[in-house]
């Protein structure tokens, strides 16, 4: 364990919030895309699924206790298959026979929640790293003088 | 004559306060992994036994115990880390890692004084 274990661990955690906030702001430009980039109805939205990882340094096989700390990745990012609204407007390029249009499961508060959280675990990793960063400074410190 | 041993008990407890350190930056990275309950290491008692017992043998054989405890009730997805509580230990430990940096170099100091 030294102290690039922890600034690895904050960064996998950077990594995998700035993940979400992509998959996020996908959701939210598509929020109106009635067509899917493979042609199969409206988009549906994704969802980024973390996991956690075992540090796997050779430091850590001969320490027990740091073998069970872990960073973070993104596993998957899965597709959520609830339905979007259907809305009536039969001029719609998209419409079915009957005039009504499937829109993305798409809720724009959800997203927009979602990515107020992700900024806040973003910034949190980053505290994390700054005070792994002040610790070494506390260390460089004690040869001076 | 008993040896001061602070020097030792200083930076035991400096490499066991980086460990707790990447511990609680594992917590904070997985805050969002669906299941995930927060690690934590505890090392004050065990340390503390070492130093009375005044040798660095002793001392050289104090490891951390790890342990898995829930911040809190688990949310819906089973993650329990409460990051309030993390980043207020995180603060501690940082803070509690500079002071005894501070007496490491203090010590060291006086001894450079004396000679």
């Amino acid at each position: 364990m030294d102290f690039f274990d922890a600034l690895k661990i904050s960064a996998s955690g950077l990594a995998a919030q700035r993940t979400r906030l992509s998959v996020l702001s996908s959701n939210l430009a598509n929020a109106n895309s009635t067509r899917s980039a493979d042609g199969s109805g409206p988009y549906k939205r994704r969802d980024p699924i973390f996991q956690e990882v075992k540090m796997g340094s050779f430091d850590n096989h001969l320490d027990k206790a740091s073998k069970k700390i872990s960073a973070v990745s993104v596993r998957d990012i899965v597709t959520d298959n609830t339905p979007g609204p259907r809305v009536y407007d039969p001029s719609h390029p998209d419409a079915d026979k009957d005039g009504y249009v499937s829109m993305p499961n798409v809720n724009l508060v959800t997203e927009l929640s979602d990515i107020m959280a992700t900024s806040r675990a973003y910034e949190a990793n980053v505290t994390a790293m700054q005070s792994a960063k002040q610790m070494v400074n506390a260390v460089l410190q004690i040869g001076k003088g | 004559m008993k040896s001061d041993l602070s020097i030792e008990a200083m930076s035991k407890a400096m490499s066991l306060r980086l460990k707790r350190h990447a511990a609680i930056a594992g917590n904070i990275a997985n805050a969002d992994t669906p299941g995930y309950r927060p690690k934590q290491i505890a090392f004050e008692d065990s340390l503390q036994r070492a130093v009375l017992g005044r040798s660095v043998g002793n001392l050289e054989k104090v490891e951390g115990r790890i342990f898995t405890i829930d911040d809190g009730t688990p949310r819906p997805d089973g993650n329990s880390v409460n990051m309030d509580k993390q980043m207020a230990n995180m603060t501690e430990n940082t803070l509690l890692y500079s002071a005894t940096a501070e007496f490491v170099a203090r010590k060291l100091r006086m001894i450079k004084s004396v000679m």
